[in-house]
């Protein structure tokens, strides 16, 4: 519970709460003899409390004025779910049609496709948390994981725009691991890498990749956007001598990720239908329960003081409007 | 009945004005839950910031508390509080430049629903996410007016996005300005007839460019692959000066042979190691666009400078209007009390000073 105010210096005005404690706006009797009204505790009593009423309702209203809310709180809640990275491949390929073309009339990109697949993936579950990183050469994070789904498809919608440079796959996914350093262990973690191409990984980052997949317990799903004509990742090298990391990347990065301690499960989609059909597994695989937290945005707190100050000057109106003349 | 309504006339008449006030003030403090809201017309604005993250933006000479911070760490502050300082409704996108190139990362979305996530963001831009290393301002203005014409063109994007691109202008390495694209062709109806020229009829594109940064020039910090600091870049690091292509006015340099020296054959020497905010080609550049130009020193003036009223979208909203009926509840009931407190002080003045002039004015 944070209390806080939007507009803090309006609440100088408090010091207006002070003015009842001058004397009541009732109206004055005047009395020849003191002594004909001896001080009674009830009156006092009354007198105290119609005063506090006022100054409350004069404070309630400056308070809704300085506009009062609650800083936002997160909840936890239990719902079956993942916490998904989708690790976007912002390679200039990637702006190509599934046949390796430039997109001409009414053709789609591939990362077209991705992202109209990968809207509707994030729109439909509710329950997961999605965080985007795009990578070519650079990785870069874009959303950290969260409840927004707006800002995750606004991160894929832009990764629909013009892409970049190359594949550094190995500095994607570092990247997309290290979204897991804080969250709890108790959800599902699932990687979506989401590329037309692969790269080399080298010795060293290999190591590290297989490291932190098994510390941070995440598994990975693989979407291979291929392109009509180019090597795959389950086609196997027609000479001995082309069966190397150089020649063909997508094939030996596969028995990288095959060789990670987490579940690793890979799809290759060559056209927009098998891209939906991969995404439509990965949506039941994640579906263990979850513990997770959920950020509430910040409540308004303005119409329950302006309630109270209702209730305060019904008790003023209410003196007023009892009191008579006292005709002697 | 006449009776009647002739009795409640007389005690309305007879009665004291600080019950209404306070009856106004009770009806007042209700109405903030009859209408607390009224369609009003507010304006919203759509923005595409552009955050520099090349090497030179790592140099730390802006200062917060007394300790050194980055250009790309202050325009990212700068972004993130004019973010938070947006109305609801106005969209904010992000984007990042390097090399010759705006990489949109993030589409616009709207500001208060997804005020976490924009701020996160904004707090995730890294120099480290640079896809290369040159730094070509120019062309990377260029690329953004036409990812963001193209983006119009396809929907992606409304007509009323602005661009704010924050960045210090420095060019590295320098460049030959015979071969730079002129923003001004993207400009509608500024140059018709120009090849790729912006259609006259296009909806214009407001912006602004940020110029970030100190006007000393100074070092700029050189990072290993590890993110490591290893010094800083000298003289010999970096090209001094343009060699690309023909020089535009061969009679002004030194030793100028056509074909085996188009550049001279003498040592360049320069500054391009050092950075300062290049505030007289920002500038020019920004006058090319029919951009405004900034430089960034408070988030004040920053915020003043993103929400002109020309690139703002007029939009009619449901607004909070309670604070009109708890002011002016506010108000009776302040004027009620204070009234008792005024009435007392002068009836006090009467009786301690008999010839106080309230008395006379009172009777």
């Amino acid at each position: 519970m944070n209390i806080a105010f939007d507009r803090p210096v309006l609440l100088v005005a408090l010091v207006l709460a002070l003015l009842p404690w001058w004397r009541l706006p009732l109206r004055v009797g005047e009395h020849a003899w003191l002594e004909m009204w001896p001080p009674d505790g009830l009156s006092t009593g009354i007198d105290i409390g119609l005063r506090i009423a006022a100054s409350l309702a004069i404070a309630a209203l400056i308070a809704g004025l300085a506009r009062p809310y609650i800083g936002a709180q997160t909840v936890e809640k239990i719902a079956r779910g993942a916490h998904v990275v989708l690790t976007l491949d912002r390679s200039l390929s990637m702006d190509q049609t599934f046949a390796g073309r430039n997109p001409q009339g009414g053709e789609e990109s591939k990362s077209e496709t991705a992202r109209r697949l990968l809207t509707e993936f994030i729109g439909e579950r509710d329950h997961d948390l999605f965080g985007v990183v795009s990578f070519s050469t650079r990785p870069m994070a874009v959303v950290p994981l969260s409840d927004d789904r707006r800002a995750a498809q606004a991160a894929v919608a832009a990764a629909a725009t013009r892409g970049l440079a190359f594949t550094n796959v190995a500095a994607g996914l570092f990247i997309s691991l290290s979204y897991f350093k804080d969250t709890r262990a108790s959800a599902a973690r699932a990687i979506v890498l989401i590329s037309d191409g692969a790269a080399e990984i080298d010795f060293r980052s290999a190591e590290h990749l297989r490291a932190r997949f098994a510390e941070y317990d995440v598994s990975l799903y693989w979407i291979f956007l291929r392109t009509a004509g180019s090597p795959g990742i389950f086609d196997a090298p027609d000479e001995p001598r082309n069966d190397n990391a150089k020649a063909m990347p997508e094939r030996y990065l596969h028995r990288f990720f095959q060789s990670l301690s987490t579940p690793y499960k890979a799809y290759e989609a060559e056209n927009p239908a098998a891209l939906a059909e991969a995404i439509s597994d990965i949506g039941r695989l994640e579906r263990r329960p979850l513990v997770y937290e959920q950020r509430l945005p910040r409540r308004d707190l303005s119409g329950w003081v302006y309630a109270f100050a209702a209730v305060m000057l019904v008790l003023g109106v209410a003196s007023k409007a009892a009191e008579r003349e006292l005709v002697v | 009945m006449t009776a009647g309504y002739a009795r409640l006339w007389r005690r309305v008449k007879r009665s004291d004005p600080k019950l209404w006030g306070l009856v106004l003030a009770l009806i007042l403090t209700l109405a903030t839950f009859v209408v607390p809201r009224w369609p009003l017309a507010r304006p919203v604005y759509a923005t595409l910031f552009v955050v520099d993250i090349t090497r030179s933006m790592n140099v730390a000479d802006y200062r917060a508390g007394g300790e050194p911070v980055t250009r790309v760490a202050r325009a990212k502050q700068a972004v993130a509080s004019a973010i938070a300082r947006l109305p609801c409704g106005s969209r904010v996108g992000l984007a990042l430049f390097s090399e010759r190139t705006v990489n949109i990362t993030l589409m616009p979305i709207e500001v208060c629903a997804s005020f976490n996530a924009l701020q996160a963001s904004v707090d995730m831009i890294d120099w480290r996410a640079a896809w290369a290393a040159d730094s070509n301002v120019n062309r990377g203005l260029v690329d953004a007016m036409e990812k963001i014409e193209l983006a119009r063109a396809g929907g992606a994007l409304d007509e009323h996005t602005s661009l704010v691109f924050l960045t210090d202008g420095h060019e590295a390495p320098p460049v030959n300005p015979r071969y730079e694209p002129d923003p001004a062709i993207l400009v509608p109806g500024k140059k018709p007839g120009a090849p790729g020229a912006a259609a006259a009829d296009a909806p214009p594109l407001h912006g602004l460019l940020v110029g970030v940064g100190g006007y000393t020039p100074v070092e700029i910090p050189k990072y290993n692959a590890e993110g490591e600091r290893i010094g800083v870049y000298e003289a010999d690091d970096v090209p001094q000066a343009a060699n690309f292509g023909q020089p535009a006015n061969p009679e002004e340099i030194d030793g100028y042979v056509p074909r085996n020296a188009p550049w001279g054959r003498s040592e360049k020497l320069g500054n391009e190691h050092l950075s300062a905010v290049r505030e007289a080609h920002l500038q020019s550049m920004a006058d090319a666009a029919d951009f405004d130009y900034l430089h960034l020193d408070d988030d004040a003036a920053f915020y003043r400078a993103v929400t002109p009223r020309a690139w703002a979208e007029i939009r009619e909203r449901p607004t909070d209007i309670r604070w009109l009926f708890a002011a002016l509840a506010l108000v009776f009931v302040v004027l009620v009390h204070a009234g008792t407190v005024i009435s007392d002080l002068r009836r006090r003045a009467r009786f301690v000073f008999p010839d106080h002039p309230s008395r006379r004015s009172v009777s």
